[in-house]
């Protein structure tokens, strides 16, 4: 099941008076909007800060925050931009922290990484090039820097507006537009080096 | 919604490849941890608001580089040692501006004079030495600073004053008087202004003098004295008396330690 079949279509979007319970605290809410979120924060994290250890930190930090600012959701406003605003914030602190700025690092997916929720019925062969096209450009994306990977996952990804990606990343619509189109850019070049160099050696 | 690319361009493939990128689970621990996170009680968590945390991290950060460098220019004007006065006798037959000559004590740096049955000694410990002979008028400056401010000059308007070095100074140290001015390097010195001129003395190490008149720097050799004329007459290079070189010797003798010889 890809992301656009789980999370894209599937995604209920939580309506006004169930975030009024999250913010009025009801543990069911909370329940619910805990689960609706936790792998999409988590798989942003990490796939912007590449490392499972770090993304784990992070993800606990954004989820933390979350708590604590639930007077601060907007019920009459879709969710989805507070929550990637609070991860983003919370990845961008662990990179102040960390004084490594916007180096580049490559993502790995390493064996902490579970496997995907659920398989479609599609063919042995349809998952097996799914898979490939998935490592390569999990690949490609690590050849960004996490800048790049961050507003790609956010636009692109997420498909949060360019309005609730420049209140989370503090910068203007059009400074949004830009760093989007040169990051994809660069990703497509990436993406295109990676597939190139897959039919070679295939 | 996304800017739309060419179907076959690189970005347009990329794109169609990140939408589709698998689900991804994660490891049940950090799930566990999230969701302790999440719902814990606020109120038992004592922390930074959200939105300023980073800005205010980012504040205090430079607050304290802020401080950290204002310190380091504290402590790098900070004077390196004190003169300790090391002879002062008898200390009623000196004047020093602002203050009682008692050995041992500090000297801060000023107007020093002697009477003409009196020495004052001055010592800055493990680096230099200065004997002020009687009769003797002179602007002492304060210690250099450690790492910041650290040129100095002694002003000698009449009178002699014998010093010694250990070694290279690591600060410039020049002396002046109205006609000329020499550089030290490490070296054991004389500077004598009488009514006809200015000597300096070299007894080991390095000087180099300018006379005012001129300001044609040379360098003493060692074991000479120089003299430059008030009245512009050339300057004179010749050996160092007997009783300079017995003056000297003394002073590289007592060396720069601040137990008085």
């Amino acid at each position: 099941m890809d992301r656009s079949e789980s999370q894209k279509t599937g995604r209920a979007s939580f309506d006004e008076a169930t975030l009024r319970r999250v913010r009025a605290r009801d543990a069911a809410a909370m329940e619910h909007f805990f689960d609706h979120y936790f792998d999409r924060v988590y798989a942003h994290v990490i796939r912007v800060v590449g490392d499972p250890t770090v993304a784990d930190d992070v993800t606990q930090e954004a989820f933390l925050r979350m708590n604590r600012f639930l007077d601060r959701i907007d019920p009459t406003r879709d969710s989805d931009g507070w929550v990637f605003t609070v991860a983003t914030n919370a990845i961008r602190d662990h990179w102040r922290s960390r004084r490594r700025g916007m180096g580049r690092l490559e993502v790995e997916m390493g064996d902490d990484w579970n496997e995907p929720p659920a398989r479609d019925q599609r063919s042995a062969q349809e998952n097996l090039e799914q898979e490939q096209e998935a490592e390569l450009i999990q690949r490609a994306l690590g050849q960004l820097s996490p800048a790049d990977r961050e507003i790609i996952l956010l636009r692109s990804y997420e498909e949060m507006g360019t309005e609730e990606i420049a209140d989370a990343l503090d910068i203007t619509v059009e400074a949004v537009r830009q760093r989007h189109s040169r990051a994809v850019k660069r990703l497509g070049v990436a993406y295109q080096d990676l597939t190139s160099g897959e039919s070679m050696s295939s | 919604m996304n800017q739309r690319h060419d179907q076959h361009s690189p970005e347009q493939r990329a794109l169609d490849a990140l939408k589709k990128m698998p689900a991804l689970k994660a490891p049940d621990t950090t799930r566990a941890r999230a969701r302790q996170a999440f719902f814990i009680d606020p109120d038992t968590v004592v922390t930074e608001d959200d939105a300023s945390v980073g800005v205010r991290g980012s504040v205090w950060t430079a607050v304290a580089a802020a401080a950290a460098v204002v310190a380091l220019l504290i402590y790098g004007a900070m004077p390196n040692g004190h003169w300790i006065v090391t002879q002062a006798e008898p200390a009623s037959a000196i004047s020093i501006v602002g203050h009682t000559p008692e050995l041992g004590q500090t000297f801060a740096g000023g107007s020093v004079q002697t009477a003409a049955d009196c020495e004052f000694e001055l010592t800055l410990d493990g680096i230099m030495r200065m004997r002020f002979r009687p009769d003797t008028q002179a602007e002492v400056p304060s210690t250099p600073a450690r790492w910041f401010n650290r040129d100095r000059e002694l002003l000698v308007e009449a009178g002699e004053v014998f010093g010694t070095t250990d070694g290279p100074l690591g600060f410039s140290f020049r002396l002046r008087t109205p006609e000329a001015t020499a550089d030290l390097v490490g070296t054991t010195f004389a500077v004598i202004r009488n009514a006809e001129a200015t000597c300096f003395c070299l007894y080991e190490g390095s000087i180099e003098f300018t006379p005012l008149a001129t300001g044609q720097a040379a360098t003493l050799p060692v074991g000479k004295r120089v003299t430059i004329y008030r009245d512009g007459r050339p300057a004179l290079i010749e050996p160092i008396d007997g009783g300079e070189q017995m003056k000297l010797q003394m002073i590289q003798d007592a060396g720069t330690g601040i137990a008085p010889d």
